[in-house]
Formats: structure tokens, sequence, C-alpha cells
């Protein structure tokens, strides 16, 4: 246990189980005209069958940009430059054009962003759901509408919306329905990329109970990507703090609330009204997060942090295991020895 | 249908504010046709034939607004007075003699560049930077600098003169008459192979340059993002989700452009001989035939409003959300 090799620093927690997915050391650069900005950096997690972990971080930390790695889905100017990800023990980094297009959306999909705009305006959303399995399943077109009237049923939208337009369903309808194409094809795994960013918070808390209920009922696992730590502690069982590129911390949900140890992640937490207890003065974080093309050296949140000391100017803190479960990067924290007696889950 | 009801009663109004300028802006200027066609004859017109003159082309002494429902009324019967320049031949006979060859060549040639544009757009943009990127609309939109006559006369010249294939003008050969032989099609397409060739040349790089650029900012919404991650086959995220949306700018300008197919193709049609309401038109102006010039301005302003409400019924299909309020 002692010897775990810095890409294991993500397992943390997990269960012995083969993970579902496996991301190891992962780099993804963007070529632009300042220079080579390195989005995510050396960044290393596993997600176990029917996990939900989350990943947290300011916007431009790097989050979504994992996420479109992870689909391949990345496009000039970013290009992935390191590192495996691995799907069921499968190297999606090694996958050509049409190996990738048939295990999208069959082992990996999606919920974006924007459901305004992730479904297309002139297609009736039945098609949009046919159309997955017309390609994936070759299944006759009746057959298709059938399962797709079924998947509708499972995020209680009525199925006469089969016929219906994206422009004629509320936003939070279109985002559950986007929730169904995704499980079109119960795939292993979903990664939702801030998937209620663009709802009101009511219509939010009903889809997210809705995720949580469909994620039990079928077990996948999930890659949950918000800014919304709250949102994000009451639905993952693993969270991962991300700064700048670099993960800084990785505990289980509940004790990266409790008991916050990246002096970041603390600023993080200082950041968010807590939805229940006392009232407490809200504190942001000072200054702006770095400019990626030129990173700060040493530790990158050593300019905002308070704690700094010398030492955090020069040298790259590694993701090491601080307490039990609970992994950060962090210099001045003492590393956690593994008491003798108690080997660990 | 709300919506398409309401756009037809707009092109109705349209159409009757149309009919009222054409009435009334050639009454406002000076002279008449009677006293050119006086003048014309060198003055050997009797008054009494003078009279009957002006009484044929509704010039007659009634008040302004007797003139107006009388012209109103012609106008629904179709009569549309009498041509000047082609004395006696009524102006609905001269413009419907010339219509069918401008329909044939405004629109088969505005058709295939339409067709062939969009898709070279289509391809362009879905491959952005590589060959056909970057070959395509600079190599076009040169082609269509050319002036127009020039690049008329020199195929003309390459095709028809040099070679020998094609002819050389007019609609058909002389000595066929109207049929529906394989001889007399055949003669028709070959004669209308140059003419249209070369209106296609000029005009395909604009329809390819606008398609290119709506496609390649279709390609970057979140749908697209969402249909490659579904795992869609490229050409189905190509057609049904990028092109299929990047297509409705390019549908209202051909109805735009398709209205004006009937006003002709003026230096076309005098380079190749081609008949025409382009000609017609020159021909009516120069010759001052107010009734023919008013006729072929009125068919021309009907066949834009009219091919305006085609692309609202066309778009009603195509676009989901117009279908709505």
């Amino acid at each position: 246990m002692e010897t775990l090799t810095e890409q294991d620093r993500g397992n943390i927690g997990r269960t012995a189980a083969a993970p579902v997915l496996s991301v190891k050391n992962l780099q993804v650069q963007y070529t632009a005209e300042i220079g080579n900005v390195t989005a995510v950096d050396g960044v290393s997690f596993d997600i176990g069958a029917g996990e939900v972990f989350g990943l947290a971080g300011e916007s431009g930390c790097g989050k979504s940009t994992i996420a479109n790695a992870v689909m391949r889905l990345l496009q000039t100017p970013a290009k992935i430059t390191g590192g495996s990800i691995e799907l069921n023990g499968k190297n999606l980094l090694d996958l050509g054009e049409e190996e990738l297009r048939r295990t999208r959306w069959r082992d990996v999909a999606m919920v974006f962003q924007s459901a305004m705009n992730s479904l297309n305006p002139v297609m009736t959303i039945g098609d949009q759901i046919v159309d997955v399995f017309t390609t994936h399943e070759r299944m006759p077109k009746k057959a298709a509408r059938e399962r797709a009237a079924e998947l509708l049923k499972l995020v209680d939208i009525s199925p006469d919306r089969l016929k219906s337009y994206p422009h004629q369903l509320s936003g939070g309808m279109r985002q559950r329905a986007v929730i169904a194409i995704a499980l079109a094809l119960k795939p292993s795994l979903l990664i939702m990329d801030e998937p209620t960013t663009a709802l009101d918070v009511v219509v939010q808390q009903d889809i997210m109970h809705q995720i949580k209920e469909l994620q039990q009922r079928l077990g996948f696992s999930i890659l949950f990507i918000t800014h919304d730590i709250s949102l994000m502690v009451e639905l993952s069982h693993r969270m991962a703090v991300m700064y700048a590129g670099k993960l800084v911390e990785v505990a289980p949900s509940k004790d990266m609330l409790e008991n916050p140890l990246h002096p970041y992640t603390n600023a993080l937490m200082g950041a968010f009204p807590p939805l229940t207890g006392p009232r407490v003065e809200l504190t942001g974080i000072p200054d702006a997060p770095p400019n990626m093309a030129h990173p700060p050296t040493g530790c990158r949140f050593h300019p905002r942090c308070p704690l700094a000391v010398d030492a955090c100017r020069t040298v790259a803190p590694p993701l090491l295991p601080k307490a039990e479960n609970h992994d950060a990067a962090c210099l001045l924290l003492p590393e956690y020895v593994v008491p003798r007696e108690r080997s660990r889950r | 249908m709300v919506f398409l009801l309401r756009r037809l009663g707009f092109y109705v109004i349209a159409f009757w504010a149309c009919i009222t300028l054409n009435f009334f802006l050639p009454r406002l200027m000076p002279g008449d046709p009677v006293s050119r066609m006086f003048s014309q004859v060198q003055s050997q017109m009797r008054p009494d034939q003078v009279d009957a003159l002006r009484r044929l082309f509704g010039l007659d002494d009634r008040p302004l607004w007797e003139q107006y429902l009388a012209y109103i009324g012609n106008i629904f019967r179709g009569d549309m007075g009498i041509s000047l320049s082609r004395f006696p031949s009524p102006v609905s006979e001269v413009i419907g003699s010339q219509i069918g060859w401008t329909l044939l060549l405004g629109g088969t040639s505005l058709v295939i560049a339409v067709i062939l544009g969009n898709f070279l757009g289509v391809l362009a943009a879905w491959r952005r930077g590589k060959f056909l990127d970057s070959v395509f609309p600079p190599l076009l939109i040169f082609v269509g600098s050319f002036p127009y006559f020039w690049l008329a006369m020199a195929a003309l010249y390459l095709f028809g003169i040099t070679l020998g294939w094609l002819p050389l003008s007019h609609a058909f050969s002389t000595g066929l008459s109207a049929s529906f032989s394989f001889e007399y099609i055949g003669d028709v397409a070959a004669h209308l192979i140059l003419p249209a060739l070369t209106i296609v040349l000029v005009s395909i790089g604009g329809w390819m340059l606008g398609m290119r650029n709506t496609m390649i900012a279709t390609t970057a919404e979140d749908y697209i993002t969402m249909a490659r991650a579904k795992g869609l086959r490229p050409a189905r995220i190509m057609f049904q989700y990028a092109a299929r949306n990047a297509m409705l700018p390019s549908v209202t300008s051909f109805g735009m452009s398709l209205g004006f197919v009937v006003g002709g193709a003026l230096l076309t049609e005098t380079v190749f001989a081609y008949p025409g309401i382009g000609y017609q038109l020159l021909t009516s102006v120069q010759a001052l035939d107010y009734p023919l010039t008013q006729g072929i301005f009125l068919t021309i302003t009907a066949a834009v409003l009219a091919a305006n409400f085609l692309v609202d019924i066309i778009y009603v299909r195509l676009d989901p959300r117009v279908r709505v309020s």
C-alpha cells in the first residue's frame, strides 16, 4: 500500500473491482498563438462500476476538456498529448475513427451543458432517439420508435412528445429528453458536463433527483462535472477538485465537504453558502485564475494561497494521501501513514 | 396554416400596391403613347383615328379613378393592353411568347447553380481547409468576376466556333417546329447548354460561398457535437444535422432569385440571341412602349411575390420553428 505509484493516486477509496473508466496521466494541449496551453496536465483518476464521480473547479480549469477528451470529441486546436483513457479495459486513444464511432454512446454517453442547443432544431425528439438505435443496433424503425417511447417514459415525458420538436418543449423537458437519449444504449458510463446550469433551481433539483434515481436503478457510472459544490456533494460518491489543469484533491464527497485539506478546496467551500445550518460569512478567493499559457511555477495555486511558503513557488506538489482515503496535492500537509493494523479498503 | 394565410394576405396587399404604382407612374409622366405613335407615323393620322387609339389604350377622358378600376379589371382578365412597338399584338401575347424560354433558361441554370453550389459549399465546410475548400471558392469567385459578356463570348467562341460542338444562337434550329419529339427536345437542350452553362459558372461561386459560411457556423453548434458524440455516421451528421439547418438561409435566397428569373437574363439573351423577357424589356423601354414595359414589370412583380410565397410554404416544411405563433 505504501508503494502506490503516482498514477494510482486517483483511486483512493474506490472498490477493488476493475474500474469502468481509468484515466492515467492525461495531458491535453491547446495550440494557440500565445504558445501551447496545457489545459489538462497529468490528470489520473478511476471511476468504479456504479460510482458517481464528481469533478469540481473554477471555469477554465480543464473540467470540460477532460469530459471531451474521454468522449474523444476534442477538435483542433485541442489535442491529447499524453496519457491513456481506458474504458472497460479498452484504451480509447488507440481507437480508429470507425471503432470510435461504434464505441461512442454504446459504452459512454454524454449529457451536454446546454440542453437548449444540443438537440437538432429541425428534427423531432423521436427521430433524434431513433437514429441512435438505427445507427448502433440496425433496428427497424418501428421497433426503434417503441424503444424511444419507453425511454421518454423513463424520464417522465409522455410518449406523445416523440413527435414534438425541441422548441416545443420546456428547458427542463429538453434536458430530460437529452438524458433519455443518453441512456438509450445503456452505456456503462455517463458523462454529465454541468447538466443543469441552464435551468432554474427547482427544475434543477427535479432533474438531479431523477438522475440519482435512474443511476441507482440502472447502475451506470457517472462522471459528473460542475462548479456547484453543494449539488456535487449531494449526488456523487467521490469527488475531485481541479485547479489550473491538475487535480488538487480527491476524496469521498462527504469527507471533502466536512474536512477539506487543500487550501484551494477550503477556499472553494468557503465561497459557497451551505444550504442548511447556521448563517456563515462567505469568503471569495482573491485574485483571478492563472493564465494557462504561463502557469505559475511550483504549486499553481501559490499566488492566491494564503498559506504559501517559499517552497511552494518552486516545488510542484504531487497528489499524495494526506488522510485515510483522502489525497491532496499540497506541500504543507503531512503525508498520511497507513496504520499497521488497518489495511485500506 | 394560419401562418400561410397571413402571408398570403400580405402578398395580396403587396400585389395590389404594385398594380397601383404600375397604373399611376406612367400617367404621372409627361406625354402619352398615342402622341408618340402619332409622331412616329409623321402625324399622318386623322383626329378620329387618334381618338380611337386613345380609347384602345384606355387613355380616354374618363376620370382617373374610373380608369383605375377599369385597369384593375383588365389585369384580372389578363388584358394588359396593346404593345406599341409590336402593334397590334396584345402585351399578354408578346410576354407569353417569350416567357417560356426565359423560364426554361433561367430556371434550369438557377436550379443547377443552387444544387451544385450548395452541395460544394456543404462539402467545403465539412472538410474545412482541405483541397475542395481552399481551391474552389477562390476559383469560382475568380470566374464569377469576369465580365459576363466576355465569358459568354469566350465560351461561344470555344465551344460554338472553334470546336463546333454546340449551336451558336437561338433557342432551337430553324425549320424545326415545336413538338414532343426526341429530335426537337434534344435540339432545344443543345441550344440551352451554352447559355445555361455560362450563367451557372458566374453564379455558382456565390451559392457555394454562402452555403460554406453558414455551414461552418452550423458545425460549431452544440447539436453537431452531440450528434458526433452519439456515434452517428459522418454522412448523416453532415446532411441531416448540419446541412439541413444551414440550408435555411439558402432557401430564402433561392426564392428571391427564382422570382427574378422571370425578369430574364439580358446579357445572355443578347450574346446567344436567345429569346426571352430580358431582351424584350430592353427593346420596349427603348421604343417607349409603355404598355409592354408595364406588362413586363407587372409580370416580374407577380413572379417575385409568387416565388416568395412558395418559399414561405417550403420554409414551413423545412423549419418547424416557423410553424408556431
